[in-house]
């Protein structure tokens, strides 16, 4: 009673609560919060004493590999699904009131929240468990795929099959959906992290240099591509060389990167074939006659879509705004949660 | 430009043939189906899937024909139809406002309903000035004619009195019972004082014991706060302490308690006649001013006579045996 009280004076919530960043919608207003998924721990009596949370969000990412000792900087979520279940909630709980940062009383807002959809019943629990214990007053949880097609504005309620393929940053999934349901639905995980691990241990392997993880991310960002292109792309780098011991500078060209994401590309290659292939006919042709339609970070690794294309022959495209695609569907699907139902909505 | 802006289907076509190509070439390399470049071509929309897909048709055409897709696909927002796309990158505060206003003003409407209530029963219940208004109550005129007729006491109760009678309802109850009544501010009724005196007559029981234990408290109190009262002290004859005589008043009533019951008895003055448990056995005679309020806690133990005839109780015994009454009720004429 006295929570739904509260909830006069909270705006409903959808969050992506992604490996590598989460974002907020909230209802009315749009999003309201971008951030990475990083929370930074301060343990000042070591492992066993007591922790408080030092920074959250952008500010605590900027400290990921650059803390003391009494600092630790975590990403509390992991392939999609929550690795650190405290720290979770910690986080979500920050970010719930960072949005409601102008109302007096305590934020008791209605929560949806995306799940991918290969994760198990534990792992949705859990979900649900840290957004309940972050303030939320309802949690509804929502397939990422399914919000990821409702934010590209795939009209997935008429009898055509569509085909979606998120790319986040721990999991790619891919699934088929036909009036409002989900047909077929697989989740890989590989995402923009595993991309990032392939260039560190490339340029390990291949240039005796270790890099960090944020390097590996601006690489990937600034000359990664999933198809090799009319022109080499260059970058200089950091790292430190492992026989010497001294950080040492070196140039990378795209090609180069496109070698080492190649293992990571054709997991994804390949979950989408297998999805094509356990497709029902009917949904398959509409499926090929419209095109896949691409969302998540991943969708901006260059040429992407290409390479599905080629690798499939079907027509494959980037969804406009992609990183929002999963959060703005899930915000549509809070919108009309009121008048049309949970039809939407996923099941533990 | 912006002519031609307008007409991206056109645009497509000439980039396309200046360029040299063939649609089927461009349909292979994008792997899109040719009829729906062709839709594009046309600007037929409706051979084009939703809005969503034919923006990045349109997006992936101009990349092949290495041209800037932004005016391409602002020239085909312009003459797209409208579709059921919701819009929700835009706020929708208005919406919304009108959705929620209801809610926050009937959440206030209840609230400032509960607090309005609750100011009123507070100011209402006299809790502020009930010692008062039984103190100074203002002496009224005797009645000239009296008839020994009986109505329910809510109908005929005076103003404030309802109020006084419903507060000292619960204690009244509790009594009846066997159990405490140490909390009784008798300072504002200082006749239990003596009422008191008449419940330690007879033998002890269990019950009685417990109460006379907590009366003792009472009992003092009630001294104390007695002598600011005194004007309203009523008092037993001394010759025989079961009768009861206000000082003003003729009118007679006489009690018999079949079994131990609470009483108390009010006359037209407000003085108290009877307050306390009584005992089995008791018998009372009160003389005052008609007509008498009476409660009992126990009716159906009590035979009452008023004005030398007999008062049938049956009717105002309620289901937990209390009676509430007026008895010797002036008729009006």
């Amino acid at each position: 009673m006295l929570r739904s009280l509260l909830g006069l004076f909270s705006n409903d919530l959808s969050i992506d609560l992604g490996t590598a960043n989460t974002l907020v919608y909230m209802r009315g207003k749009g999003i309201v919060l971008d951030e990475p998924s990083v929370v930074s721990i301060r343990m000042d009596r070591g492992p066993g004493g007591p922790r408080s949370i030092e920074a959250v969000g952008t500010e605590a990412k900027q400290m990921l590999g650059r803390t003391p000792e009494n600092i630790k900087a975590i990403r509390p979520l992991k392939d999609g699904v929550i690795a650190d279940f405290t720290t979770t909630e910690k986080m979500l709980q920050h970010f719930i009131r960072k949005v409601h940062k102008t109302s007096l009383l305590r934020p008791s807002p209605r929560v949806l929240v995306c799940v991918p959809c290969g994760a198990t019943q534990v792992e949705r629990r859990a979900i649900r468990e840290s957004a309940a214990g972050a303030g939320a007053r309802k949690v509804y949880l929502i397939e990422e795929p399914m919000a990821a097609a409702i934010g590209a504005g795939i009209p997935i309620n008429e009898a055509i099959g569509s085909m979606v393929l998120d790319i986040g940053g721990g999991t790619s999934e891919v699934a088929v959906m036909s009036l409002n349901g989900i047909v077929y639905s697989d989740s890989v995980r590989i995402g923009g992290d595993r991309f990032d691990e392939a260039i560190i241990n490339y340029i390990r392997r291949n240039y005796g240099i270790l890099i960090g993880e944020a390097t590996a991310e601006r690489i990937k960002h600034e000359i990664g591509s999933a198809y090799p292109g009319k022109e080499l792309l260059e970058i200089e780098v950091r790292g430190r060389n492992l026989s010497e011991g001294v950080p040492r500078t070196f140039t990378i060209n795209s090609n180069e990167v496109l070698e080492s994401l190649q293992e990571s590309l054709y997991g994804i290659v390949s979950a989408v074939r297998s999805a094509l292939e356990r497709t029902p006919p009917e949904l398959a042709s509409d499926i090929a006659d419209r095109g896949i339609v691409l969302t998540g970070g991943g969708a901006l690794l260059r040429d992407l879509d290409k390479l599905i294309a080629e690798e499939t022959g079907i027509h494959v495209f980037v969804a406009e705004d992609p990183l929002t695609c999963v959060v703005r569907g899930g915000g549509k699907v809070l919108e009309m949660i009121d008048e049309k139902g949970d039809s939407f909505l996923a099941y533990e | 430009m912006d002519d031609t802006n307008q007409n991206f289907g056109h645009l497509f076509r000439s980039l396309r043939e200046q360029a040299g190509r063939q649609l089927s070439d461009v349909a292979a390399e994008l792997h899109i189906n040719v009829a729906h470049l062709q839709a594009l071509e046309d600007e037929a929309f409706d051979r084009l899937p939703s809005q969503s897909f034919a923006r990045g048709y349109i997006r992936a055409y101009a990349r092949a024909l290495e041209t800037d897709a932004e005016p391409l696909l602002k020239a085909y927002l312009r003459s797209a139809p409208p579709t059921e796309a919701w819009h929700v990158n835009q706020p929708l505060e208005e919406e919304t406002q009108t959705s929620r206003l209801p809610l926050l003003l009937g959440t206030a409407a209840v609230a400032a309903t509960i607090v309005a209530l609750f100011v009123i029963w507070f100011l209402g219940s006299g809790y502020l000035d009930k010692e008062s208004t039984l103190a100074d109550r203002p002496v009224e005129a005797p009645a000239s004619s009296v008839a020994p007729e009986l109505l329910p006491m809510s109908e005929q109760q005076p103003q404030a009195a309802p109020v006084i009678a419903d507060d000292q309802d619960d204690k009244a109850e509790t009594a009846a019972t066997g159990q405490g009544t140490g909390e009784d501010d008798a300072g504002a009724d200082p006749a239990v004082a003596d009422d008191a005196d008449t419940q330690k007559e007879p033998t002890p029981e269990k019950s009685t014991q417990a109460d006379d234990d907590q009366a003792e408290p009472t009992q003092q109190e009630d001294k104390a706060g007695g002598n600011q009262a005194a004007s309203s002290r009523v008092k037993p004859d001394d010759d025989n302490p079961d009768l009861i005589r206000a000082p003003e008043g003729n009118d007679k009533v006489v009690i018999t308690l079949n079994d131990d019951s609470w009483v108390d008895i009010k006359d037209a003055n407000g003085q108290r006649l009877l307050r306390g448990l009584y005992l089995k056995g008791a018998h009372k005679t009160l003389i005052g001013q008609a007509p008498f309020q009476v409660f009992l806690g126990n009716a159906p133990a009590v035979t009452l006579q008023a004005a030398g005839k007999a008062v049938d109780l049956s009717g105002f015994v309620r289901p937990n045996k209390t009676a509430r009454f007026v008895v010797l009720q002036k008729t009006e004429n």
